[in-house]
């Protein structure tokens, strides 16, 4: 008899143990004790954060995040999210930090916070086969793939409707790659994603050349934010320092380099780095001055 | 200490504001549509592969127990996701890109798939009823001159599905819950309209709260009206026995 | 065929993925989700599946309504309930402790089923008879019935592991990289090798479910148990093998009993 009631207080301690209580301190503090930052990643949204061909994940947001938990000199966990829990995860403290390409927009700000500044500058484009659509108008009533999770399921159409009556027919995906799939198969006629996002999908299966942005243009200009959680604004000031301090001593110019340089995995012609207008100020990084 | 901590207000109004109950509409909708038809074909496919799995005829034998080997070993997640994005890349004369092409395709594939997975399971339940059909029964009805359809269109195949229908219910059951499934293909049926709301306004457990009692309820009522058919359909033994005596 | 070679070539990925340096990915990650939450099915199984033919109602009924609840709840939205909603509460989970937890959860209920089964299967002599000798009711059940229930569910448990296994590759829809996403993940690097990365994928699947049905097989043939279908139609399976399994890996599977 004892024995099996000890089997079943095992039980609930094995179960409970996974359950950890939410702590009203700020994160700055619960993580130093903790010693470890958990940091939520994607793994289907090359360059940015993806699997290789070896099993490895890998991305710009992957290397954002192991230079974070450097500068804070804590260990690093990576936890998965995709695009419907990055923000959701955040919300129930599952992470601390959300590293997932988060483009800012106001309603996500009623449940995240974002650090400052901004840590890449993109835009969300309508890529479709070459010469198959010319402008944005001609999406009207065609069939468009976005991610489910990204905010383009409600944008797109609003953004159609601008020019044309008709409606276009939405399709969400699960990730980009299985978009970009359907659009090679012409399940849908435009795919709609951020531009270095589509264009490295593109890129990896060697059809770059055929493809294209919709009108050639973004529609939807964005900048991805390092996503921490709501009303933590000692955790939000901590990692704003720490990105600034990474731009400022070249940490960030280093893993940008390796990905979007020249020499890079994935090349960008023009500059998605933060900065501050060209003809004012050259070509600085926007950081807090001290 | 604070043992419950939610960290959440639910909004009732979510689930009934536009566009999501138009999303939740549609999306029972399709669960319905797409579990009706797979259950229907699956039904039809499952019965004709039972038939070839018992048959003598090594030209019928091989070729049901080759599919049933196969499919069953795989899973119905596999089978969904290749008739989406494989399976029209092989069709000849330009048939795959009309597919590819076609806006519904989603849920074709996922009808495809589901009826794919679920037929071989029912072919090993109505296998099971076939076999169970006493010998003395075939004889009878090959003394009264029935021939080889006769004999399975109305002894075997009555008698058998009599027998198997509580397992054939639940495999119903089953394949009502896996069209959740198609999700995974892009197809808006109920568990991805939930997944939209979600994803949208990342407020989704009001509207996963109304599904699940949705897929509860549906599930419950379909296995009451098996146990009600199965006591309809049911022949009282002792009841014939007796009139004997 | 030579485009298969050259898939087989990515075996590692499609097994472990980069194991030791990174995350465990590919067919070992289902196996193993399998094997954990089929464990911890069977521990809460046992306790609900004998709740059930309880005689008290306050255990009866809500094992009854957690077994009937779960069972009519598609495994998806399970997944979904512990990967959104659990942390609503406060609980923190990885992704793959969720993955298990929301396996488990739903092993529990058929695992309980099949424990009922097999128990009520047991003469209810027996029970008299034990508890006739002195022992308590506990003793009874742990030296009696058990024994002699868990031997008619072994069959049963082997085909739901089965099944158990194939369900895990419900985890691909929240982004776990099992094999299912693996080989995804490898069709859409290459497209135009697109078949390949498929049939890879389904050649990790069936080769672990087949060697599965096989064992289930010879288990139902030494214990001579043949009727156990009658049950339990989730786990139905056919006594029929195509191909001939080796000798050795025969009475390996044997030897296992």
């Amino acid at each position: 008899m004892k024995k099996s009631s000890a089997v079943v207080l095992l039980a609930i301690i094995f179960i409970m143990s996974f359950i950890a209580y939410a702590a009203a301190e700020s994160l700055v503090d619960e993580v130093k004790k903790r010693g470890v930052v958990r940091i939520g990643h994607g793994n289907a949204t090359p360059p940015m954060n993806y699997i290789d061909e070896k099993g490895e994940w890998t991305g710009f947001d992957v290397d954002l995040g192991q230079a974070i938990a450097d500068k804070l000199g804590v260990k690093l966990e990576r936890v998965l999210v995709d695009n419907k829990t990055r923000i959701a995860f955040l919300a129930n403290r599952s992470i601390d930090i959300s590293l997932a390409n988060i483009s800012q927009t106001r309603s996500r700000e009623e449940q995240m916070d974002y650090a400052e500044p901004p840590y890449f500058w993109t835009g969300k484009i309508f890529y479709a086969k070459k010469g198959k659509i010319k402008s944005i108008k001609d999406l009207g009533g065609k069939k468009i793939g976005v991610d489910q999770g990204s905010n383009a399921f409600i944008a797109a159409p609003q953004e159609i409707a601008k020019y044309t009556d008709q409606k276009p027919e939405m399709l969400s995906f699960q990730n980009s790659a299985e978009g970009f799939l359907a659009l090679k198969q012409g399940k849908i006629d435009a795919y709609s994603q951020d531009a270095q996002i589509l264009a490295s999908i593109a890129a990896a299966g060697g059809l770059a050349e055929e493809y294209e942005a919709v009108g050639g243009a973004i529609w939807s200009p964005g900048l991805y934010g390092i996503g921490v959680p709501e009303d933590d604004s000692n955790w939000r000031d901590k990692i704003s320092f720490v990105l600034q301090d990474m731009m400022k001593d070249g940490t960030y110019e280093k893993i940008y380099d390796k990905w979007f340089g020249p020499k890079g995995k994935s090349p960008l012609s023009v500059n998605a780095r933060p900065r501050l207008p060209k003809d004012t100020f050259g070509d600085m990084l926007y950081v807090w001055p001290d | 200490m604070k043992i419950l901590n939610l960290r959440y207000e639910f909004d009732w109004g979510i689930p009934f504001r536009e566009p999501y109950l138009g999303w939740l509409i549609t999306g029972v909708e399709l669960t319905l549509l797409i579990a009706a038809v797979t259950t229907v074909a699956s039904l039809l496919i499952g019965t004709a592969l039972a038939i070839m799995r018992t048959s003598r005829f090594r030209f019928l034998n091989i070729p049901g127990r080759l599919y049933a080997e196969i499919v069953r070993n795989i899973p119905g997640l596999f089978w969904l996701l290749f008739f989406y994005f494989v399976f029209p890349e092989f069709l000849p004369f330009g048939l795959g890109q009309k597919l590819h092409e076609y806006s519904k395709y989603s849920v074709i594939a996922g009808i495809l798939g589901l009826t794919i997975d679920n037929s071989v399971y029912v072919s090993d339940i109505v296998r099971t009823g076939l076999l169970g059909v006493p010998r003395g029964h075939i004889e009878a009805a090959v003394s009264t001159g029935l021939n080889r359809f006769q004999q399975i269109r109305h002894i075997i195949l009555p008698e058998a599905f009599r027998s198997i229908l509580p397992p054939l219910g639940t495999r119903m059951i089953h394949n009502f819950k896996n069209s959740s499934l198609c999700m995974a293909i892009t197809a808006p049926e109920l568990t991805w309209a939930t997944q939209q709301v979600e994803s949208i306004t990342f407020r989704g457990l009001e509207v996963t709260i109304l599904a699940t009692v949705f897929y509860i309820g549906l599930s419950l009522v379909m296995a009451s009206l098996i146990i009600r058919l199965e006591r309809h359909l049911k022949i009282d033994i002792t009841s014939i026995t007796r009139m004997r005596a | 065929m030579e485009f298969l070679f050259e898939q087989l070539k990515n075996w590692k990925f499609y097994l472990i993925g980069a194991y030791p340096s990174g995350p465990l990915t590919g067919l070992t990650l289902n196996i193993v989700l399998a094997i954990l939450s089929i464990t911890i099915g069977l521990f809460f199984g046992i306790i609900f599946g004998l709740g059930r033919t309880s005689c008290r109602r306050y255990i009866r009924y809500p094992c009854s309504l957690y077994i009937d609840v779960i069972r009519s709840t598609p495994l998806l939205m399970i997944i979904f309930w512990f990967y959104f909603f659990l942390p609503v509460i406060g609980a923190r989970l990885s992704l793959f402790w969720c993955a298990v937890i929301s396996l488990s959860v739903y092993a529990a209920a058929y695992q309980a089923e099949i424990v009922r089964a097999g128990f009520l299967a047991v003469p209810m002599g027996q029970m008299e008879a034990a508890l006739s000798t002195g022992m308590s009711r506990l003793q009874a059940l742990k030296y009696v019935i058990l024994p002699q229930a868990f031997k008619m569910m072994l069959p049963s448990f082997v085909s739901f592991f089965n099944s158990l296994f194939k369900s895990t590759s419900t985890v691909y829809i929240i982004g776990i990289v099992d094999l299912t996403r693996t080989g995804v993940i490898i069709s859409q690097l290459k497209p135009n090798r697109i078949l390949a990365a498929y049939v890879c994928m389904a050649l990790g699947f069936w080769i672990v479910c087949y060697a599965l049905s096989y064992a289930a097989q010879i288990l139902e043939k030494k214990l001579g148990i043949l009727d156990y279908e009658s049950y339990k139609p989730e786990i139905c399976r056919q006594d029929l093998v195509l191909i001939p399994l080796p000798k050795t890996v025969k009475r390996l599977l044997v030897s296992q009993k």
